[in-house]
């Protein structure tokens, strides 16, 4: 297929820039822990002194592992490319790509992808030996098909939670610095996707609010899955629905990339 | 001492113009302006979460009521102000100006270096959300737990704050000085800021063994600790003298340790 070898020289380049900033990743992870040693310690201390069994719906060692999850699984999904569209915008370099024969969306999808990947090794390989770890403590009851349908929902988090950002990112061709705002939406969505603490701390009517909205299903939903907190028919029911999100994503970012588009004024290219 | 207090004068006056640029420099652009605005509001909900978590479990955590560390929680909101508004983006570009030997003009200056290079840039944005925001909490706290306001508890506290905010510059300052020596610093830099989160909660949270290392060792549970265990008459003799000589000390360190540092400055890209 020759139209795809262009998309797959964009997924190799972005694979060798992740390459190139390991020592930067690795740093990065080491900071993403502290909040969870943080929330360890302040869990263990809640749990320590009600003496009830169960809070917010949560053993305590569910609750340890959703924290543990959490700080894992939002590093999987977490973007930055919309950092490299607002520049694309600004400088003017995304004309060239309405002069070549590269479609702007693959070429992002494919560059992200690849960009993920060494990354996305690395934390597969620590959330495989969380989880490993969970099962051996008997924390998590852990089955074959528990862990496919599991890898299943963080792909399709992955593809979600590129598409909510390259939506987001199409604010770039009104407001050109946008940069600040990125990483409030960014922080802002960490909270509401279940990132930091289960959505349900929040109370029943901020749980039933996120299930209008996608932000849950690239983080709270997968963890749930493999938490053991879904039914079967809930799991598929969450499968649906992050498609749904998906197709619903994908047909705002081009309806808002076209809207854009129009105003784009190539400054500086 | 009429000389001091005259250098004094002088350096308050230029950072006060210090100030005023970096507000000017920020005004300048207006949507970065406001998604800055956006984006401390963002980080500011990540810590109210905190808040949200300890109210609806209503649980008195290792003796701490639910009002107790909204005064904790409401410090460390106030006292991230005066670090990340103030200290931060100084502290974040000190290895570059060392680096590029940017300190060559500074160094002309009749001015001391060490304030030059560590205070001259501010974030006031982040400054004004953090502390109006830190200051409603921390009222809010004050009042639901009924705590005196006279001279001694306003006094104290602003007084602990003061020497939290001595510390905060001392103590994240301290690392990046090694810049002088070594040539890229980031990694330091990114670890050590990383550290200020852990006074999200109280200190109290933790085991008794992190507890002193945090306060001796590596004093960043003093930060903002201190402040409410002082209104709150939970304040050991121990860490009152404490609080009264490490920031003597650490301000003593950082001041050695630059001086030391700038006979390493080789001002390498001039």
């Amino acid at each position: 297929m020759p139209w795809l070898r262009k998309y797959t020289k964009a997924f190799e380049l972005g694979f060798q820039t992740a390459l190139e900033y390991r020592a930067n990743f690795l740093l990065s992870l080491l900071s993403a822990a502290y909040p969870i040693v943080i929330q360890v310690f302040m869990w263990t201390a809640i749990y320590g002194s009600s003496g009830e069994a169960v809070i917010y719906g949560y053993t305590y060692r569910q609750m340890l592992t959703y924290t543990f999850l959490a700080g894992l699984v939002a590093r999987v999904v977490r973007t930055g490319f919309e950092y490299d569209i607002m520049e694309d915008i600004k400088n003017g370099k995304f004309s060239q790509f309405l002069v070549q024969p590269l479609g702007y969306f693959p070429y992002r999808l494919f560059a992200y992808l690849g960009q993920k990947l060494p990354n996305l090794g690395m934390i597969l390989i620590i959330l495989v030996a969380v989880l490993f770890a969970l099962s051996a403590f008997e924390i998590v009851a852990l089955s074959i098909s528990t862990t496919l349908v599991f890898l299943v929902t963080l792909a399709l988090a992955v593809i979600l939670n590129f598409l909510i950002f390259y939506c987001f990112s199409a604010v770039a061709f009104w407001i050109v610095e946008i940069g600040f705002l990125f990483e409030g939406i960014r922080i802002v969505t960490i909270l509401l996707s279940g990132g930091i603490f289960p959505l349900e701390v929040f109370g029943a009517r901020f749980v039933q609010a996120m299930s209008l909205l996608p932000f849950k299903y690239t983080v709270s939903y997968p963890i749930n899955v493999i938490n053991g907190a879904m039914s079967p028919a809930q799991i598929a029911q969450g499968l649906l629905t992050q498609c749904f999100w998906i197709a619903a994503c994908w047909g705002l970012a081009h309806y808002l990339w076209r809207l854009g588009g129009r105003r784009y004024v190539a400054v500086g290219g | 001492m009429r000389e001091l207090l005259r250098e004094i004068r002088k350096h308050l006056r230029i950072y006060g113009l210090f100030l005023k640029n970096s507000l000017i420099a920020e005004m300048e652009y207006r949507f970065n302006f406001i998604g800055n605005l956006c984006m401390e509001m963002g980080y500011l909900l990540v810590k109210l979460s905190y808040v949200i978590v300890v109210y609806r479990s209503g649980v008195t955590i290792n003796g701490l009521a639910p009002d107790e560390i909204l005064l904790f929680i409401g410090t460390f909101i106030t006292l991230t102000g005066a670090y990340a508004g103030l200290f931060m983006l100084n502290n974040f570009r000190l290895r570059l100006k060392i680096r590029d030997g940017d300190l060559d003009l500074l160094l002309t200056k009749p001015v001391s270096l060490q304030f030059m290079a560590t205070l001259r840039q501010a974030d006031l944005t982040l400054f004004a959300v953090d502390a109006v925001a830190g200051v409603i909490v921390v009222a809010i706290a004050w009042a639901r737990l009924g705590i005196p306001v006279s001279l001694v508890t306003l006094g104290g506290y602003a007084g602990f704050m003061a020497i939290s905010v001595l510390v905060s510059y001392s103590l994240f300052l301290l690392p990046q000085i090694l810049s002088f020596w070594l040539t890229n610093t980031s990694a330091i830099a990114e670890v050590t800021d990383s550290f200020w989160d852990f006074n999200n909660m109280p200190m109290d949270i933790y085991n008794r063994w992190i507890k002193q290392v945090g306060v001796f060792v590596l004093p960043i549970f003093v930060i903002s600790n201190f402040p409410p265990m002082f209104v709150l008459n939970k304040m050991p003799p121990a860490y009152l003298a404490w609080s009264a000589l490490l920031p003597l000390i650490l301000l003593l360190a950082v001041r050695l340790l630059w001086r030391q540092g700038l006979k390493n400055y080789s001002s390498a890209s001039s």
